[in-house]
């Protein structure tokens, strides 16, 4: 009776996982067939715009790839997006492939460009890891720029340099002075 | 007797810990370029510039090396700089190569430099050419290109240097020409045992000391006593 009992319990225990599992799958799914429509507040102040706790959508390098941002807030002025408190992925066909998090940052809108400071960190799939007080991407020329106290880590490799400039997924990178590199054999 | 127990416990993880630090350093290499430098992880190539004086350095189990230029390549874990190199290893004793150009195997122990290469093997030997081969694992080395072994008050020039030079069997083939202060040699070939401090003459050999000339079929040279030696058909001289 009690081994009865047992089996049933783990039974139960197993569809309740499959059941959290299949929503969050869910969820994913539907984050990634349609971005999500800012839903920050609106103040007016000055001739500025600020909005609140909101998502953005910017442009990657080629027409199927874009930034998903999450900010605290965005202040809007003379074409230039003053951000605070950036986190957010770099899709590529439908998929995330770079991940990105930073207290502040700038987002010129009519380049794209973006420019993020404080404790910068991007990040690619296969886990390389760039981080930096100061991180530039150009989408025209799909460059990323890193200044001061910058490391870059990939598998047994750390490289600590005062300037980098490298791409999205890091795998060519040209440093500047004072670089030291320490692999593991 | 629990705590003796539990000391030597403590005592045998120190060790341990302390042991895989040493280890883990071993196999971490660690390079520093004033002048920055590329990489290329597709090729894993990576290259390191100097900055004016302040060369690329290279640390490494216990061996550090400068250059003004280097390349690293990861996957094969090969390192190849130019321009001022300077190889230093700091154990069991600290032995100093300087050449233009290097290319060192990391995995296979094993050197090739090139050009104006010097190696300063211990505090009484050295070897300088043109080019050199030490294969550290072996225990093999090969130099070129006008060698040359300079030993206590020894100067001894050559065609081809080849040995082990740790377990210090060296043959220099010739023309040999070897001379210090009081003895001038010349031989075809020259076998030169550091730890019995000998010379083994071959090929024509010929021991002009003072006055004194000494041809023979083979000479030994006890570098130690100052006697020489001789086998096979042995011709003397004086020389006026």
């Amino acid at each position: 009776m009690s081994n009865k009992k047992f089996w049933l319990n783990i039974f139960f225990i197993l569809i309740s996982v499959a059941g959290v599992v299949a929503f969050l799958i869910s969820i994913r799914q539907a984050a990634d067939t349609k971005p999500v429509p800012s839903t920050g507040k609106k103040e007016r102040q000055d001739d500025s715009d600020q909005l609140v706790g909101m998502k953005l959508k910017i442009p990657g390098s080629d027409k199927n790839s874009y930034w998903d941002l999450n900010v605290a807030s965005l202040d809007s002025l003379d074409n230039i997006g003053h951000m605070k408190g950036i986190k957010g992925q770099y899709y590529s066909n439908k998929k995330p492939v770079y991940h990105l998090s930073a207290q502040s940052g700038l987002i010129f809108w009519k380049t794209k460009i973006l420019k993020l400071k404080g404790k910068v960190s991007l990040s690619t799939n296969d886990n390389r890891l760039l981080t930096a007080e100061v991180i530039a991407w150009d989408p025209n020329t799909n460059k990323v720029t890193a200044k001061n106290n910058v490391i870059l880590k990939t598998a047994k490799l750390t490289v600590r340099s005062t300037a980098i400039i490298t791409n999205l997924s890091m795998n060519q990178a040209t440093f500047s002075q004072n670089t030291t590199a320490l692999y593991e054999r | 007797m629990k705590n003796i127990f539990r000391m030597s416990l403590f005592l045998i993880m120190i060790c341990i810990i302390c042991g895989a630090g040493i280890i883990w350093a071993e196999e971490q290499i660690e390079l520093i370029a004033p002048g920055g430098g590329e990489m290329d992880l597709k090729q894993d190539l990576m290259k390191y510039y100097s900055s004016g004086s302040n060369k690329v350095q290279v640390l490494w189990g216990n061996s550090t090396m400068e250059a003004g230029y280097l390349e690293y390549y990861r996957d094969q874990d090969i390192l190849k700089g130019k321009d001022g190199i300077k190889m230093t290893q700091k154990k069991p004793v600290t032995r100093v190569l300087k050449c233009v150009e290097i290319t060192v195997d990391l995995k296979k122990d094993f050197f090739a430099a090139n050009k104006e290469v010097f190696l300063n093997y211990d505090e009484n030997t050295s070897f300088s050419g043109n080019s050199l081969e030490w294969d550290r694992k072996n225990d093999q080395i090969k130099i070129l290109g006008k060698p040359e072994i300079v030993y206590k008050d020894w100067k001894i020039l050559g065609e081809r240097i080849e040995g082990q030079v740790t377990k210090g069997v060296i043959t220099i083939f010739g023309p040999v020409h070897a001379f210090n202060g009081d003895s001038n040699v010349r031989c075809g070939k020259m076998i030169f045992e550091r730890a019995q401090d000998l010379f083994t003459l071959q090929d024509n050999p010929v021991v002009v000391r003072g006055k004194n000339e000494m041809i023979a079929t083979e000479i030994y040279y006890d570098l130690k006593t100052k006697k020489v030696t001789a086998s096979g058909e042995v011709k003397t001289r004086t020389i006026e």
